[in-house]
């Protein structure tokens, strides 16, 4: 039996996306790598986290202090990359589960072309079911909605060939933190 | 008339575009499928849960619907029972008012009850979202699969019906892909209303459980203010892990190794300034709690696998039925549209069986087709 770690790297490049077992300060240098100077969003991160990429000199705008703007969908319309934590990850499927009690991590996750999500190992659970048991009994209330991500967006619609992207991002990494 | 299926077939089977389309779509159906339970073992013991799950169930749809509805009922929440499919157009159309732009991800309930052309009617604009729903859209005709409704259409019809529309080159899928994505992030944006279907609901969250690949369903569920979700009532479970195991079973058989994203919407944010205000659940009847004798039919979680390994459908894809075409689409009709229009599909039928081998909750397809034919209710 794999360790859930390399199960869970194996079954998300097989949907696609990319993983990367990193420190705090290649992480750093990773999101610089992906942004190229362009200005990301960021929803739903620690707040260590988020200070280091503040500190950083990635441009970055957090949509948890932009909640209650009601033009936000007009303003990040146009940024390319959306950086998330991951609530939980399953090994076995691949999947990335994101609590959203405001949309702002739904924004981050699913407007931008890239999307970036940032994850604990302990999170890791071996399948998905596991996975949103830890979930809902770590909850007090239920979020307006709960995502689960399982790859980039694609479409198999035109003679079931499959293409990248279709409307949501083309491509996804996932971090996880030693 | 059954002289008017025949000629349909007939026309169909000439069209050698329409034939290879839909050949090279089913040409690897079973291996996309032995590959996909391969991938996801454990689906094979979760579609035999959730057949004796539907079996409680159905016993007694209502309960199951006032269950549910104890547990949805919240701030900012609707939801409604709609006997049928007049009645249900008739609550949409006043939840989201004229005049109003519409983003739609698939529904194969909004399909029974042709929602959109009844939407369009009343002066609202509404745009497709998912792909292949855009492309039946633009040709104004009818999906011809239950997964992947312009099946049936190539590459080079698809970029003539997209052409005129997206005015951009296109040289293969991909420019396609983006091209639509580009026009379609604008509707997106400026959308009032998003509508979407749902695979699945569960009565202990009070949840709605629905999957996309493309991401549509990601954004015309959180972008607009207003979200209407319509779907119908044997899609009711009793908890989120049997609705999100019934979701998962239903991309496995229909051939997915992988799905891209599985969307749970509990309710809508307290004091909400961005994200939908108002979630609106609209749960159809459209004649599926009255019928006893192909009660079997509602055991179906619309994978669409018996349709693809049919040997008809391989053939003459949406030719053979209306809004549900081919296998399981028969008693489908029978129940959702009217039992003349099923028996004189049901001729069709070769009784070869592959529909119910292929079929994850074993439904005895053939045989309800020869009890349409039959006509014993």
């Amino acid at each position: 039996m794999e360790d859930p770690i390399t199960l869970f790297k194996n079954s998300i490049e097989e949907n696609g996306g990319f993983f990367k077992f990193v420190n705090r300060i290649e992480l750093i240098n990773e999101i610089k790598k992906i942004s190229k100077g362009n200005e990301i969003m960021f929803a739903g991160l620690d707040e260590s986290i988020e200070n280091e990429i503040i500190k950083s000199d990635i441009k970055s705008i957090s949509l948890d202090k932009m909640k209650d703007d009601r033009d936000l969908k007009n303003k990040i319309k146009n940024i390319n990359i959306g950086i998330t934590n991951a609530d939980a990850l399953a090994a076995e499927s691949g999947s990335i589960i994101l609590v959203d009690y405001n949309y702002m991590k739904s924004f981050a996750a699913f407007l931008p072309e890239i999307h970036i999500a940032i994850a604990y190992p302990e999170k890791i659970f071996p399948g998905l079911i596991e996975a949103l048991n830890y979930i809902i009994n770590s909850m007090n209330e239920l979020p307006a909605t709960i995502q689960i991500i399982q790859g980039p967006s694609k479409t198999g619609d035109i003679e079931k060939k499959i293409v990248r992207p279709s409307h949501g991002p083309k491509e996804l990494y996932v971090f996880l933190i030693r | 008339m059954f002289q008017d299926v025949h000629k349909k077939i007939i026309i169909s089977l000439k069209d050698e575009d329409l034939r290879n389309g839909s050949r090279e779509a089913t040409r690897e159906e079973m291996k996309n499928r032995l590959d996909a339970i391969k991938r996801h073992p454990y689906a094979e013991d979760w579609a035999k849960e959730i057949k004796e799950i539907k079996r409680k169930l159905l016993l007694d749809p209502i309960k199951s619907f006032e269950d549910f509805k104890k547990s949805f009922e919240g701030e900012g929440k609707y939801i409604y029972f709609a006997k049928d499919g007049e009645e249900a157009k008739k609550i949409i159309l006043k939840i989201i008012g004229k005049k109003s732009t519409v983003v739609k991800s698939k529904s194969l309930v909004g399909e029974e009850i042709e929602l959109r052309q009844f939407l369009e009617m009343n002066g609202i604009n509404v745009y497709e979202t998912d792909l292949g729903e855009f492309l039946v859209q633009l040709v104004n005709g009818k999906p011809a699969h239950m997964v992947t409704p312009a099946v049936n259409m190539t590459e080079g019809r698809a970029r003539n019906v997209l052409y005129p529309v997206i005015k951009e080159r296109m040289d293969d899928v991909v420019s396609m892909v983006l091209g639509v994505r580009g026009f379609m992030r604008e509707k997106f944006l400026s959308a009032d209303v998003g509508i979407t279907g749902a695979n699945a609901l569960s009565i202990d969250t009070g949840s709605i459980v629905f999957i996309t690949n493309e991401g549509n369903g990601a954004l015309s569920s959180t972008l607009p203010e207003k979200l209407v979700v319509i779907t119908s009532i044997e899609k009711i479970y009793p908890s989120l892990k049997d609705a999100i195991k019934a979701s998962i079973v239903q991309t496995v058989y229909a051939g997915f190794k992988n799905t891209t994203y599985i969307h749970i919407i509990n309710g809508v944010p307290k004091e909400p300034k961005n994200g939908p205000k108002e979630l609106h659940l609209i749960i159809v009847d459209n004649g599926r709690i009255g019928d006893i004798s192909l009660k079997e039919t509602l055991y179906c979680i619309k994978c669409g696998s018996c349709q693809l390994s049919c040997p008809i459908f391989r053939e003459v894809d949406g030719a053979w039925g209306e809004i549900y075409t081919a296998a399981i689409g028969i008693p489908w009709t029978a129940i959702t549209g009217k039992i003349s229009v099923a028996r004189d599909l049901s001729y069709f039928c070769l009784q070869c069986g592959r529909c119910k081998e292929v079929c994850p909750m074993k439904i005895d397809i053939p045989n309800l087709i020869l009890k349409i034919k039959r006509e014993r209710f």
